[in-house]
């Protein structure tokens, strides 16, 4: 496992302060939802039922300052690292908490709309924590010391070497060039960038083109060679860099559901309160 | 290792430049970063990309964080270094020297190319990230999209009032739960219990409205009617609620006469009787259970000498003999709880015949005023008196041969007057008076028929004659909590009221039995006295006085408290009590009022005078 597990981690941070503190607050509630037995049976109108309803409200609106505190750099407080311990932790019980708020009680109603919405949130946080923990190590040794910018500049070399040396080579080579330098992609669409690999990579074909063609003589002979070489090195280059996008979509795929769906709770559990309370 | 090392660089002018540096190490690392012997500023560069070492075989070029070395155009792991030989790094060339004296190796690096605009093109190819781009875009358009239609419609559209509601509108009131507004009149304001009124106004009160006691007249409707949990019906009352109070009155400062209680099983008290203590005044007594208690209902009724006993069937409806069972007197009302009231006509007078001449078999008095009763013989024996049918020889001359058209002198008339006056008397007397031990049932001696059953009052009645002391029967000596007679049916009469189901074998009247009847096939759920005393030590009641309810302990063999389990029926506060009690009143008159509605008359409290006719 990565450094996320690590001591230094902001799951460890201090000593895993945040999770003991979350394990605490859902004792107590728990505890204090266990307890408690109003007449007329448990249900978010009660007592406890308050008290949740207004901890978990004031809880999702702290984990949304997260958002603001992470990109101000003038912040002297508490480190970010901190921040992402508990927002993590303390996110993460609002699966619990919600629930014994409502007492269980959901329905096809804008009350468990706004349940859903923040368990989507703390989901897609938690996928983002686990994406974290997963990804860091098998993204550095898929190129070690490399950059993503060293192994795309590699990749534009490959393609100027090409051209270089397509002068020397009969037309099919210089087809299957051709096809190697503007067929190949990188990314793409959402899905192409999750699987890692491009089905129709100009250079695999290029690559396969080269092999089916006649064995040529003499001095296009060596220049075949090292097209051959080169067309698998960047072959070799191009799977590095797929996976490395790859990785990188994982990173960004999470957030792009835990920002939206985050904002989203907030509308919907503005709209709960309201509605509560307009009703009451 | 000795190595020369020349760097070439080319001016903007065109002109090169060599710069020398000679190096002794044990191995020249090649890479992007700084701390590199050769340090090539090219991003297409690893950080450390490779490495050269003296060997025994020669000197070695080694990949090390890239994967392979670019080696005259190929690739390799690893390369023995030979003069000629051209490494590619990125943008840069190292070219293998010949040697000179004194040197291990000889490189020569320069940056050889310039690049042109493939890198421009694949980062045309290129695209990378999922935070802008299509979707991107469409996830969060349609999560916007999404939130704004779910925000509008729970919040705006009439479509959407159900997703408003945190739960199911209990059933009865389902029928208007689209209409928010019909409990919720208010924005931001609790229910108020005027929207309750305004249909339930005649609800009873709990207490009466002389008892003031702070913390239960500020409650609200809503605080025990809890709606949107999808209840049948909306009162969700635990026997804790009740208890909140019940659970010690004094305590709560509450003056009265209601003992404390928690819980059926283990928190209540004793019973208390309402009993009739002056019967005719509708008067009850409140009394603990007591097996020695006793209630003065004035009438006089051995249920020993009638459960069981063959009554004959009336010979109209051509009914079988039967014999008497519970049911036969105590027929249960429309509700189902308790019982219509027994009545002379209905219940008695099959047996108790009130023929007072022998001539006239058929002829019964009036049951009910004594006064009444007299006069209705008045009338019967002026009628037969005038009608020339009295064959009384004690009667005057003039009665016994009634010629008609012929006028009746004074004398005469006072005469049959007199006789008249006497046989009312004497009738009345009969009747009403045991002077002998007679069956009432051997028609037609009827004589002390009244007094079988009532205590008679000398000269108590209005017109001077012997007056019925006051009978009251109670129908109900628990009024102030709920029973059901239909709910309990499937236990049999005697499991309750045991002393009153005795089968007394022993007793034979007039009549004749059945075959079925004879003992050892008695009637159906009654005991023999003997099964009575060994079951409980009880003696079969034989005085209407006789208090043949039970008391709380034999309730609490079948009944346990909220929460018992198993063999017990568990019994709340709410199986027995009615909280809204009508003739209390309206629970909320001032708001009753204040909407100008209707409230109806509190309903008798169920203790009418029950009685016999």
């Amino acid at each position: 496992m990565s450094e996320v597990w690590g001591p230094h981690s902001f799951l460890a941070y201090k000593r895993f302060r945040y999770l003991k503190l979350s394990g605490l607050g859902v004792a107590a509630a728990t505890a204090l939802y266990a307890l408690d037995e109003p007449i007329g049976g448990r249900s978010g109108s009660t007592a406890v039922g308050y008290a949740l309803g207004v901890g978990s409200a004031t809880l999702i609106l702290w984990l949304l300052w997260f958002g603001v505190r992470k990109r101000s750099y003038r912040y002297t407080g508490a480190p970010l690292l901190g921040w992402l311990s508990s927002h993590v932790y303390l996110g993460a019980t609002l699966l619990l908490l919600v629930p014994l708020h409502c007492a269980f009680r959901f329905g096809w109603n804008l009350h468990t709309a706004a349940y859903v919405l923040m368990s989507v949130a703390v989901v897609s946080g938690m996928a983002g924590v686990l994406l974290y923990s997963l990804i860091p190590l098998p993204m550095t040794s898929n190129h070690p010391g490399q950059t993503l910018e060293g192994l795309l500049q590699q990749i534009a070399d490959i393609d100027a070497e090409f051209r270089k040396l397509a002068r020397e080579l009969p037309d099919l080579h210089v087809q299957a060039v051709t096809e190697s330098i503007e067929k190949t992609r990188i990314g793409g669409s959402v899905l192409r960038q999750l699987s890692g690999r491009d089905r129709h990579c100009g250079t695999s074909r290029a690559l396969e083109l080269v092999k089916e063609a006649h064995q040529l003589e003499g001095a296009e002979k060596e220049a075949e060679q090292r097209l051959i070489a080169i067309l698998a090195l960047k072959k070799t280059l191009l799977a590095r860099v797929r996976r490395d996008v790859r990785y990188r979509a994982l990173l960004e795929l999470w957030l792009l559901v835990h920002i939206p769906s985050s904002l989203a709770t907030l509308a919907a559990v503005a709209a709960h309160v309201l509605v509560v309370f307009y009703y009451r | 290792m000795r190595i020369r090392l020349t760097h070439i660089t080319t001016r903007s002018s065109g002109q090169q430049a060599r710069r020398e540096e000679r190096l002794e190490l044990d191995e020249l690392r090649i890479g992007r970063d700084t701390d590199n012997t050769l340090s090539l500023n090219d991003i297409a560069v690893s950080l450390h990309h490779a490495v050269i070492r003296q060997r025994r075989e020669g000197i070695f070029a080694a990949a090390v964080d890239a994967r392979a070395i670019r080696v005259n155009g190929r690739l390799a792991n690893v390369h023995r270094l030979e003069p000629g030989d051209v490494l590619r790094f990125g943008e840069f060339a190292l070219r293998v020297n010949p040697l000179e004296a004194g040197d291990d190796l000889a490189l020569e690096v320069e940056q050889v190319d310039r690049r042109g605009s493939e890198r421009e093109e694949l980062s045309a190819r290129t695209r990378i990230g999922v935070r802008s781009g299509l979707f991107a875009t469409a996830l969060i358009s349609l999560t916007i999209l999404g939130l704004a239609l779910l925000l509008w419609f729970s919040l705006i559209a009439d479509a959407g009032r159900q997703s408003r509601s945190v739960g199911k509108i209990s059933q009865v009131h389902s029928f208007f739960a689209s209409d928010c507004k019909k409990c919720h009149a208010l924005a931001f304001q609790l229910v108020r219990d005027v929207d309750c009124v305004t249909c339930h106004a005649s609800i009873g009160a709990h207490v009466s409205s002389t008892v003031h006691f702070d913390e239960f007249t500020n409650r609200r409707c809503a605080s025990c009617h809890m709606e949107h949990r999808g209840f049948q019906g909306l009162a969700a009352i635990e026997q804790k609620a009740c208890a909140e109070c019940h659970g010690d009155l004094e305590a709560r400062g509450v003056e009265t006469q209601t003992g404390s209680a928690s819980d059926f099983d283990r928190d209540h008290p004793q019973f208390r009787l309402s009993l009739v203590s002056e019967p005719g005044t509708g008067h009850r007594e409140r009394v603990k259970w007591s097996s020695q208690s006793r209630e003065k209902s004035g009438i006089e009724f051995s249920h020993l000498r009638h459960v069981g006993q063959v009554v004959a069937g009336s010979s109209n409806n051509k009914e079988e003999a039967r014999n008497m069972r519970c049911g036969e007197c105590h027929e249960l009302d429309a509700t189902g709880k308790r019982f219509t009231r027994i009545s002379f006509d209905k219940h008695c007078a099959s047996c108790h015949v009130l023929n007072f001449d022998e001539r006239f078999p058929k002829r019964q008095a009036l049951h009910g005023d004594p006064k009444a009763m007299r006069e209705d013989l008045r009338g019967f024996y002026a009628v037969l008196a005038l009608s020339g049918q009295v064959q009384d020889p004690a009667a005057p001359a003039i009665i016994r041969r009634a010629a008609p058209g012929r006028e009746l002198t004074e004398d005469q008339r006072r005469a049959v007057l007199q006789w008249v006056e006497q046989r009312v008397q004497s009738t009345s007397d009969f009747l009403m008076n045991k002077n002998t031990a007679r069956d009432s049932r051997a028609a037609p001696a009827s004589e002390g028929a009244c007094a079988e059953c009532h205590q008679v009052v000398r000269a108590a009645s209005a017109d001077g004659g012997d007056g019925i002391a006051s009978v009251e029967l109670a129908d109900h000596w628990l009024p102030k909590a709920e029973f059901s007679h239909r709910a309990h049916a499937p236990s049999p009469c005697k499991d309750c009221h045991a002393a009153a189901a005795v089968y007394d074998a022993g007793f034979v009247p007039d009549h004749v039995r059945p075959a079925w009847s004879v003992p050892h096939a008695g009637p159906y759920e009654l005991a023999l006295p003997a099964e009575l005393l060994g079951a409980s030590g009880k003696s079969p009641s034989k005085a209407s006085s006789d208090i043949l309810i039970p008391e709380i302990a034999e309730c609490r063999n079948c009944h346990g408290g909220a929460t018992a389990r198993a063999s017990r029926v568990a019994s709340d506060c709410v199986l027995c009590h009615v909280f809204h009690r009508q003739e209390n009143g309206p629970m909320r008159p001032e708001i009753s009022s204040h909407a100008g509605l209707a409230i109806t008359e509190p309903r008798s409290n169920g203790s009418s005078l029950g009685g016999v006719q």
